[in-house]
């Protein structure tokens, strides 16, 4: 037994070792023609190799003992060529727009598509020794693959650091940091006409050195990142080089975004800054959604869990007035909670934009299946919440398109022009269906109720 | 020399035997080889011979073809015949004969159409099916087309598989075998493909929303926001959602616009995501590698399941309703711990996210980059380090720490 494990141990080291990189392997074959042998998936996970009628010309590019590439003349009559992965000690050669993968392995040429979850696939092998089974074929190269990127560390680690020579450098060269900076200049980028709430506005920072060197962030060209600088806004968000308007009206002063930015490494902080006017041309959207209930779902041995409710939508005031800013006629909606009087937002719009305000009550969650052997009923649906009720106020209501969903009145199209529109969701929430019983001797949950639909006063 | 002859006459009866044994409905499997050999065995082509078909039209294209394959049993030959017009309206009918017995005395048929745009985009002849009267076709929906690859020459495929090469010429054997035409078959629909292809793109970059974030990382707190359930392949949200700001106590989520679908691109290899917050970095891959519980807790992501112009939705941390709990990306929840001790409330952070394309241990290119500013609210304090007015809930923190120390 023990002679026997010696052997065993005395093979797999003997196979371990002899793994050698592809310039080895290539170094005892020519450039020639070569017999393919294809694989033929025979079902259910047969695959054995055929011989194919006609060798493919195959020629190793590079120094005899240094293949830097392979064309391979697929049937004949396609240009294949495969690139090498790793100079330094390469494991196979790639072809970039197929992925397709190709490794000599005593003698026989893999041509093959490679996974790291599921390892190799082997279309080909070209070669004038005959295959193996397919599945003696697949473990020799994917053992092959496995060893390689072992062995491979140490030139994979050097192209590395390499490369991550070359990516420090370069992030070197366009770091504000240790920079003297003489001014900061923000660029609109493809301006949009039309900027209003929630609108995400594009603007790029051009830094210039003390040196002359312009230095740009990447939505301008450039390789400066976002993070190198420091930012004072007024009217929303800004990061990564777009700009979200604020979705309150109350955060945006002066009906206007502004930004001030510098670098976050100049102790003199040399500024620059950006504004721009806002003509409210964006349609906007409230979510005053009532929640939906839960669904039934225990799994406990004995019942079946109801369905939660859901919530009834938010009833809500809306006082809309007319207002001439940044010389747009717009409308200033303030919306509050009905009961409790607290203001939810402010928002200004466009005469000619839409906004839509939905507190549709939330559907109920479905009653659980039965599926208990003790006690197999169906949970009872939950019922739908109310929709909520909208109060609409202000010098502007007369302005306003109303569309309530559903059902939408029938109004004349030329309103619709010249009117805010104002799409009102207050739907009464859908109703949870029973679970269904078990077996026929049980019994099915009822169904919820569906909530009312909400009122709308103006 | 008696022993021979025996030898001789056995083996020709039992050659026999299978040939009238097999059936028709072993169509697919004796077209595609199936009953030769495991290893070392060559195609068997059905050579010359066979029956005569006398169609023919105005075009040329009717008439008899020799198959490489027998398609069916012992029929060397089918015969073609195309009809351009009928009753003065186009048809590009193709009706092919197969030979043998079919249903009654019928003769096993199948019935195709002409693709015109191939034809005229493309420069050769593509027949789809259309009707078949073959009980070797039963009950299959798979779909078979014979595509000119040469004069006069036409590979026999299904599902995009050759099964035969079909010829005038029986000298063309030589130089159209099954192989030959596979790869001719593939390259004329990589010509169909990449037009295809460049036309779904077109249709990406006509939405302005897609056009704006090509090869950006963009952020929202719902899922939702992001991509419309179902519509992995299309633009299905108008972008106002999408958020420069998010609230650390929420949902964070996050999805990639890729200039062209990672599967298609850099076919065979794997997407690395790269967190960074204050210059400290992670990446899924890194991580992935140092222990067996970051390896399960990080799954390796390849490029073949990207196959959109758009990633699918993924999350530094969110909420999932199915599991009733927030669902975390540790890779980037490393970042936020590592950045602990600089948290203080209502500060915001810049936090970026990076899409590489990666392979053997390596980071490729960067094919989408987006930052975030995360604010650490009151709330998002709690959720983070703890309630402690709740200190049975673990905050993230904690939470990390425990997956840490297993």
């Amino acid at each position: 037994m023990r002679l026997l494990l010696l052997i065993v141990a005395f093979l797999t080291n003997t196979h371990c070792f002899t793994q050698e990189n592809q310039y080895d392997e290539i170094a005892g074959l020519s450039s020639g023609n070569f017999i393919v042998h294809k694989v033929i998936d025979k079902g259910h996970g047969d695959y054995r190799f055929e011989t194919a009628t006609k060798p493919w010309p195959v020629s190793f590019e590079g120094e005899s003992k240094k293949v830097t590439s392979i064309l391979i003349k697929r049937a004949g009559i396609i240009d294949e060529k495969y690139e090498i992965d790793l100079p330094g000690f390469p494991a196979y050669y790639v072809n970039a727009s197929s992925g397709i993968c190709v490794s000599v392995i005593d003698g026989k040429l893999y041509y093959y598509t490679y996974s790291i979850k599921s390892g190799s696939k082997i279309t080909y092998i070209l070669s004038s020794k005959s295959p193996g089974k397919y599945e003696v074929e697949k473990k020799i190269l994917d053992d092959y693959r496995s060893e390689m990127k072992k062995l491979q560390v140490d030139a994979r680690e050097e192209r590395i650091e390499e490369n991550n020579a070359i990516a420090a450098k370069e992030a070197r060269e366009n770091s504000l940091e240790g920079k003297s900076i003489q001014s900061i200049n923000f660029k609109l980028i493809n301006a949009p006409s039309d900027i209003g709430m929630l609108t995400i506005v594009s603007i790029g920072i051009e830094c210039t050195l003390a040196d002359g060197t312009i230095l740009k962030t990447k939505n301008l060209g450039g390789k400066t990142p976002y993070t190198d600088f420091d930012f004072e806004v007024k009217g929303g968000d800004y990061a990564g080089g777009d700009f979200k308007v604020a979705s309150d009206s109350r955060k945006i002063p002066n009906d206007k975004i502004e930004i001030v930015g510098w670098s976050k490494f100049d102790a003199k902080k040399v500024k620059g800054s950006f504004s721009l006017k806002l003509n409210y041309k964006s349609d906007i959207f409230y979510q005053y959604q009532g929640k939906g209930g839960a669904t039934g779902r225990g799994m406990t041995v004995g019942y079946s869990v109801h369905g939660g409710n859901g919530t009834d939508g938010k009833s809500v005031k809306v006082a809309a007035n007319a207002q001439t800013i940044n010389g747009e006629s717009i409308i200033k909606l303030v919306i509050t909670d009905a009961y409790s009087g607290e203001v939810l937002a402010e928002a200004k719009i466009n005469a000619e934009s839409k906004v839509t305000l939905n507190v549709s009550g939330g559907n109920g969650g479905n009653g659980e299946v039965g599926t208990s052997n003790y006690g197999g009923d169906g949970g009872n649906g939950g019922d739908g919440g109310n929709g909520g009720d909208v109060y609409l106020t202000g010098n502007a209501v007369g302005m306003l398109n109303i569309e309530v969903m559903p059902p939408a009145p029938a109004l004349p199209p030329d309103c619709i022009t010249s009117m805010l529109n104002i799409e009102v969701m207050q739907s009464g929430g859908r109703a949870g269906a029973g679970g269904k019983g078990k077996t026929t001797i049980n019994t099915s949950g009822t169904n919820g109720s569906s909530g009312s639909k909400g009122n709308l006063y103006n | 020399m008696k022993k021979i002859t025996t030898a001789l006459t056995l083996g020709t009866f039992f050659l026999f035997s299978i040939g009238a044994n097999a059936q028709l409905g072993k169509l697919k499997d004796k077209i595609s080889g199936s009953g030769s050999g495991s290893s070392g065995k060559t195609e068997k082509s059905s050579g010359g011979g066979g029956k005569q078909y006398k169609f023919e039209d105005p075009t040329g294209l009717s008439g008899t073809y020799y198959t490489s394959e027998q398609i069916i049993d012992r029929q060397n030959t089918i015969g073609w015949l195309f009809t351009k017009e009928k009753d003065g309206k186009i048809i590009n009918n193709l009706y092919v004969e197969l030979g043998g017995k079919g249903y009654g005395d019928r003769p096993n048929s199948v019935q195709f159409s002409l693709k015109e745009k191939y034809k005229t985009k493309y420069g050769f002849n593509y027949f789809y099916l259309t009707d078949k009267d073959c009980p070797g076709l039963a009950n299959n929906n798979h779909s078979f087309v014979f595509m000119e690859i040469a004069e006069n020459t036409y590979a026999f495929a299904e599902e995009g598989k050759v099964l035969c090469v079909a010829m005038k010429d029986v000298a063309d054997f030589s130089t159209y075998d099954k192989e030959t035409a596979q790869v001719l078959y593939d390259q004329n629909m990589v010509k169909v493909n990449e037009e295809a292809m460049q036309k779904v793109t077109d249709e990406w970059m006509a939405n302005e929303v897609f056009a704006k974030n090509v090869k950006k990382v963009v952020f929202a707190s719902e899922w939702y926001h992001l991509q419309k359930q179902g519509y992995a392949n299309k633009m299905g949200v108008d972008g106002k959602n999408f958020k420069t700001e998010l609230d650390m106590k929420g949902n964070m989520n996050f999805m990639a616009f890729f200039e062209n679908p990672p599967a298609v691109k850099y076919p065979g290899q794997q997407i690395n995501i790269e967190y960074e917050m204050n210059g400290v970095k992670a990446n899924r891959e890194e991580l992935r590698k140092s222990s067996a519980a970051w390896s399960n807790m990080v799954p390796i992501l390849e490029t073949k399941d990207f196959k959109y112009h758009q990633s699918s939705v993924r999350a530094i941390r969110e909420y999932n309703q199915y599991q009733s709990a927030f669902v975390q990306d540790y890779a980037a929840i490393k970042v936020i711990y590592d950045n602990r001790s600089q948290l203080k409330v209502d500060q915001t952070y810049s936090f970026t996210i990076r899409f590489y394309t990666h392979k053997d241990g390596e980071n490729g290119e960067l094919i989408a980059e987006g930052t975030v500013t995360l604010k650490y609210t009151k709330e998002a304090k709690l959720v983070f380090e703890g309630d402690p007015a709740k200190p049975t809930v673990k905050g993230v923190f904690k939470q990390f720490e425990d997956f840490l120390e297993e």
